[in-house]
C-alpha cells in the first residue's frame, strides 16, 4: 500500500475536481445541471482497463490486443467527457463560463483517477486475490 | 535533394518497444472519437434539413464500419505467417482488407464531394456542417490508420483489435508462442527482463503520451469551432 499520504492527496484533488463541476452547475450566474452527466463519463472510464486486466490471464508484459482496445475505449471516454460541455455551451445550454469550469473539472478528476492507477496499481503484478 | 527523405523512416526512428501500440492506439482513439465528436456538434448546431441534410451522416458511419474491417485483421494474417488463420484465410483476409479500404478512401472521398458539391459549389452561408463531415471522415480515417492492428502501422508484434468471426482466441497457445518469441528476442537487445510486468514508468508514459496528444490534437477541433 502506497500509504494515506497519498490517499489523501488524490481525495483532495477529486474533491477539487468535483469542486469544479460543482461551480459550473451551481453558480448563480450558470444554475443549470446539464453537465453533471460528465460523471456517467467519469465512473465508466475505468471500466475498461479492468476488462482488460481481468480478461488476459497471461502475464502479456509486451503486447496485448485487449489492452490497447481498452486504451482506445478509454481514450474515447475522456474524449466525450470533454465534448460533451463544448457542445453544450456551443448550443447555449450551458455558458461558456460554465463550460470552462467543467471542463477543468474534468481535467483534474481524470488526473485524480490516473493518479489512483499510478499510486495503487503498482502492487498487484501477479497477485489477483484483490478482488 | 533527392536523399534527403531517407532519414525519415517512421517505423525506425520511433522504437519505444511496447509503448509504441499504446501510444498509437490511444492515438487512434483520439483521432476516432474525435471526429464523430465533431460531427455531434454539428447535428447539434445545425438541425435543420436544408442546412444539415442528416442524410450525411451515413459517410461518417461506413467510414466507422471501415475502420473496424480493417482493424479487424492484422499484418500476419494478410502476409500469411500468423499462426491462426481465421475463418477466411489468407485470401479472404486479403479481400477483406481490400473491402475496408475501398470504403475507408470512399467515404473520404465522399465527405470531400459533399464538402465541395454540397456546400462550396452552392455557396451555401452556413459552410460549418460540411467541414465538419469532412474532418470526420478525416479524423476517423488518420485514426484507423494509426492503429496498431492497421495495415499501415508497422507493427511487429500485430495485436487484433477485433477477432474474426471463428478467428482462434487470443489466449491460443500459438498466438502465445508467436508473441512470446517476438518479446524474446526483443528482450535480448533490450536490457529488460523478459517476465517484467509494466514498468514503473508505464502508466506515467502511457499519461504522459495520452496527455501530449490530447495537446497536439486539441488545437484543430477548436480551429474548426472557430472557422465556423
Amino acid at each position: 500500500m502506497a500509504g494515506v499520504k497519498a490517499l489523501v492527496a488524490l481525495s483532495f484533488s477529486g474533491a477539487i475536481g468535483l469542486t469544479f463541476l460543482m461551480l459550473g452547475c451551481a453558480l448563480e450566474d450558470y444554475g443549470v445541471y446539464w453537465p453533471l452527466f460528465v460523471l456517467i463519463f467519469h465512473a465508466i472510464s475505468p471500466i475498461p482497463h479492468f476488462i482488460a486486466k481481468r480478461a488476459t490471464y497471461d502475464s502479456d508484459a509486451t503486447s496485448s490486443a485487449c489492452r490497447e482496445l481498452a486504451y482506445f475505449f478509454t481514450t474515447g471516454i475522456v474524449v466525450s467527457a470533454f465534448g460533451f460541455p463544448v457542445i453544450l455551451a456551443r448550443v447555449s445550454v450551458i455558458k461558456w463560463g460554465a463550460c470552462g469550469l467543467v471542463l477543468a473539472g474534468n481535467a483534474v478528476i481524470f488526473l485524480t483517477i490516473q493518479g489512483f492507477f499510478l499510486v495503487f496499481g503498482r502492487g498487484d503484478d501477479f497477485s489477483w486475490e484483490q478482488w | 535533394m533527392s536523399g534527403f527523405l531517407e532519414g525519415l523512416r517512421c517505423s525506425e526512428c520511433i522504437d519505444w518497444g511496447e509503448k509504441r501500440n499504446t501510444i498509437a492506439s490511444i492515438a487512434a482513439g483520439v483521432l476516432f472519437f474525435t471526429g464523430w465528436w465533431i460531427i455531434i456538434d454539428a447535428a447539434v448546431i445545425y438541425p435543420r434539413m436544408d442546412e444539415f441534410n442528416h442524410s450525411y451522416h451515413a459517410c461518417g458511419v461506413i467510414a466507422t464500419v471501415a475502420f473496424l474491417m480493417i482493424n479487424a485483421v492484422s499484418n500476419g494474417q494478410v502476409r500469411g505467417d500468423s499462426y491462426s488463420e481465421g475463418c477466411l484465410g489468407q485470401t479472404g483476409a486479403r479481400i477483406w482488407l481490400f473491402i475496408g479500404f475501398m470504403l475507408a478512401f470512399g467515404s473520404l472521398i465522399a465527405s470531400m464531394w459533399i464538402l465541395f458539391g454540397g456546400y462550396v459549389a452552392k455557396e451555401k452561408a452556413i459552410v460549418y456542417p460540411g467541414i465538419a463531415v469532412f474532418f470526420q471522415n478525416a479524423f476517423i480515417f488518420f485514426g484507423g490508420s494509426a492503429d496498431p492492428g492497421s495495415w499501415f502501422s508497422n507493427n511487429h508484434l500485430e495485436p487484433k483489435l477485433f477477432l474474426l468471426p471463428g478467428d482462434a482466441s487470443l489466449r491460443s497457445p500459438s498466438s502465445c508462442i508467436a508473441c512470446a518469441q517476438a518479446a524474446f528476442s526483443r528482450s535480448q537487445t533490450s536490457a529488460r527482463p523478459l517476465d517484467s510486468s509494466e514498468a514503473p514508468e508505464g502508466p506515467c508514459g502511457q499519461f504522459a503520451t495520452l496527455v501530449s496528444w490530447l495537446a497536439k490534437s486539441w488545437p484543430l477541433p477548436f480551429l474548426i469551432l472557430l472557422v465556423s
